[in-house]
């Protein structure tokens, strides 16, 4: 005891819990002075990282929010713009050159009377071409206040119309119609898992934290909702949704129906970690410390299972886009004028001659196309999510 | 009437902790209705006071309660009934078994607790100046530059080097996280720390190191402890007195020395005997303890002990031995108190 505290011998020799952290070498190999101020987003990371496509679909996802964000900058025609002569265009495919040189450009079409049919057939015109423009003039469109009429492609020359995914029975531009049409879909998805996120959290952790007889009643709704079969309640609820509702009124009810049947999976496991955690230790050394309930939650319970909220969020994400387009394709969810990816595969159903206008199923394409970012997202994240449990 | 109890028998002045007939139950239920079929009996009417400087050790084998009773004295947990008359830095006598959330917040710091589990005492996703920091900032120390400085004095009392409180726990080791569990409790200078087995989760290696801290700590900061063990080897260098516990009850309290000297219950020599000796000619008749120590939920008639004891007689089959008084100082539940001459350990 008459050792000076300062002279405490540090064991160097006890390994830490470095080692179980499970970063791959490039990590450990870091500085172990930088590991050891890594925070937990950052280790989460660091493990994110190794996971080549998630981190290449979050890349992608980082352009999907451009366009939802600014979907009038990505379009170059209004999605209602509509030309009977025009109609069933086929892709007009994008070229980069021309004679050695860089230049936007893309294949002219000429339609042809079939003089037996009386059927328009477009073929591509090998002497012309249509010159695009990068950053170039169309339609005014305003963000916030801000007003412009510059967009990422447009034709070169004012007035022409080119239809880079083709063009639908009425002569629409699908490609700017799929941008608008991202906007809607993935925003339905986005904000119904938030907001089955936020009942999740919430009725989830009240039953988690505080058990007993709330529990016992949250418990049961959420079997209830779990044993309704969805496709009747949605056929249901989507009949009983006023015809004369406007477009964002049906779009904000499908989102809320969406979430309110949504949430119980994310309450369950949300309820599983409240009551888990609760038992911590340091859970009961942040209350003897003399914290509040709301320090509590906020500070030591919410933040450890934050990243497997955000797993289980992202990795519903899907679902929540595909039953919109389910929705909106059997007719009881969004409806024109309303675009989304649902409506446009409906429309092109009407189309007798699918075989002929291939490119109308692009939408489905998108669609898969999203459904696979969010999962792989989702994935990386729920196996980064918690590194300091093996 | 409650508070008529503590006007017969006032709390002795030197005494910042006295518990009285302090019991823990955690019903058992069945079924969808959460019928009430029985209770696991964790803490079964224990007495036992801490006086000012004192450290009193509380020992006994795994589920015996100590725990249980640790966290009932903080209420961590809620006891089911019983009296917890602790003294308050300003001198009031409050019993912190009937006060509300509320009323307690305030008195937290006072009491700390230093943990078993160095691995899960630690909120891995704060790093160490947060964690040690945390009782000033919710205890209203708002300025940052203060409580870094008393974090950095806080780390150099506790054997860490003060850059490391940049650092997360997952940078540190059992004995190092030990180190930080207890700087966060000594923060704000507590009156009672209550340390519940802080180093049987380390290695042994490690083990004497943190003893010697909290010693060193005891003396330098004038701490009172509750101090938690399984085995009667950690106990003896760092105990004023120990207490003894069997199946959620006390069956030995006594000063150190007494209790090395001549213990007086059964199970107590039976500990004694479980605890290695590096001499190898000391070896003569040490028994340790076999069979198992019985449910809580459901312990025997008689003497709970009854069934490991090597005394037992006829009347401890059915009769439950009190806690009595049998020398000054030494309290014994043993019904063979006086006429068993028990090996203790020599010095
Ligand atoms: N929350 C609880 N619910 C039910 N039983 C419990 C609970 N906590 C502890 N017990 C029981 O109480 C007894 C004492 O446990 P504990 O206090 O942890 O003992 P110790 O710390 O001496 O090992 C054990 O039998 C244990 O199973
Ligand atoms: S009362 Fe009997 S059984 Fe219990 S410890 Fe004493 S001798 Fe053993
Ligand atoms: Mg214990």
């Amino acid at each position: 005891m008459s050792e000076k505290n300062n002279s405490v011998p540090e064991e160097t020799k006890e390994p830490t819990a470095l080692v179980d952290l499970d970063l791959d070498e490039m990590i450990r190999s870091k500085s172990e002075e930088k590991v050891s101020v890594a925070s937990n987003w950052k280790l989460v990371w660091w493990r994110f990282r190794k996971n080549k496509l998630a981190v290449l679909s979050l890349i992608l996802l980082f352009f999907v929010l451009l366009i939802i964000m600014f979907p009038d900058f990505f379009a170059n025609q209004k999605s209602e713009e509509t030309n009977a002569r025009q109609a069933f265009v086929p892709i007009q495919k994008l070229h980069f050159f021309r004679d050695g040189k860089p230049d936007l450009w893309a294949d002219k079409m000429v339609g042809k009377r079939n003089p037996k049919t009386l059927a328009m057939e477009w073929v591509i015109d090998e002497e012309g071409y249509t010159d695009l423009k990068f950053l170039g003039k169309s339609f005014k469109w305003k963000f916030l206040f801000w007003e412009t009429n510059v967009h990422l492609i447009t034709s070169a020359n004012p007035g022409e119309r080119v239809f880079l995914l083709g063009s639908d029975r009425m002569g629409r531009d699908q490609y700017s119609r799929l941008m608008y049409a991202t906007r809607t879909s993935l925003t339905v998805g986005l904000v119904s898992v938030l907001l089955s996120v936020f009942l999740g959290v919430v009725l989830g952790g009240i039953s988690g934290y505080f058990g007993g007889a709330v529990d016992m009643v949250i418990q049961r709704l959420i079997e209830i909702l779990n044993s309704i079969p969805y496709v009747p309640i949605w056929m249901a609820m989507a009949a009983a949704l006023p015809r004369e509702w406007s477009a964002e009124q049906r779009f904000f009810a499908i989102t809320v129906i969406l979430s309110l049947l949504g949430w119980t999976t994310l309450g369950r496991e949300v309820r599983g970690k409240f009551m888990s955690i609760r038992e911590e230790d340091f859970v009961l050394a942040a209350e003897l410390i003399g914290c509040s309930k709301a320090r509590i939650i906020m500070k030591h319970m919410v933040p450890t299972f934050l990243s497997h909220i955000i797993a289980t969020g992202t990795l519903s994400i899907p679902a929540m886009i595909v039953n919109e387009t389910s929705l909106s394709f059997l007719g009881l969810g969004l409806r024109p004028p309303a675009i989304s990816y649902g409506v446009m595969l409906q429309e092109a159903q009407n189309v007798q001659t699918m075989a002929n206008a291939s490119w109308l199923m692009i939408p489905g394409l998108v669609l898969v196309i999203a459904v696979l970012m969010f999962n792989l997202i989702g994935d990386g994240l729920r196996d980064a999510a918690d590194p300091y449990s093996k | 009437m409650q508070p008529d109890s503590t006007l017969t028998r006032p709390v002795e002045p030197d005494r910042i902790l006295d518990v009285r007939n302090l019991k823990k139950y955690f019903p058992i239920t069945r079924g969808i209705m959460k019928r009430h079929v029985g209770d696991v009996r964790a803490v079964d009417d224990i007495n036992l006071f801490i006086r000012k400087g004192e450290t009193l050790g509380l020992v006994g084998e795994s589920g015996c309660g100590k725990t249980t009773a640790a966290r009932s004295i903080l209420r961590a947990i809620t006891p089911t009934a019983g009296e917890i008359l602790y003294k308050t830095k300003s001198g009031q006598t409050v019993d912190l078994g009937k006060l509300s959330e509320k009323e307690l917040r305030p008195l937290r710091a006072e009491m700390q607790m230093i943990f078993q589990d160095p691995f899960g005492s630690l909120n891995p996703r704060m790093n160490i100046l947060d964690i040690i920091s945390e009782p000033m900032l919710v205890n209203g120390i708002t300025s940052r530059k203060e409580r870094e400085d008393r974090v950095t004095e806080l780390l150099r009392k506790v054997g860490l080097r003060p850059e490391y409180m940049v650092r997360y726990p997952h940078s540190f080791s059992g004995g190092q996280r030990q180190r930080i569990g207890i700087a966060r409790a000594l923060a704000l200078q507590p009156n009672l720390v209550v340390a519940d087995e802080p180093v049987s989760a380390l290695d042994v290696s490690v083990q004497a190191q943190v003893l010697n801290l909290l010693m060193e700590l005891m003396e330098e900061m004038s701490l009172t402890y509750l101090f938690v063990a399984h085995d009667l080897s950690v106990v003896r260098h760092i105990c004023d007195r120990v207490t003894v516990m069997y199946v959620g009850k006390i069956v030995e309290t006594a000063r150190t020395e007494d209790l090395f000297l001549s213990p007086l219950h059964p199970y107590t020599e039976a500990l004694m005997n479980a605890i290695p000796i590096a001499d190898p000619r000391i070896l003569q008749n040490r028994e340790g303890l076999s069979g198992e120590v019985p449910s809580p939920a459901n312990p025997p008639d008689g003497c709970y002990f009854h069934s490991r004891c090597n005394y037992k007689i006829d009347r401890c089959l059915v009769e439950l031995p009190e806690l009595r008084e049998v020398y000054h100082d030494h309290w014994c539940a043993c019904h063979r108190a006086e006429e068993l001459h028990l090996t203790g350990l020599s010095k």
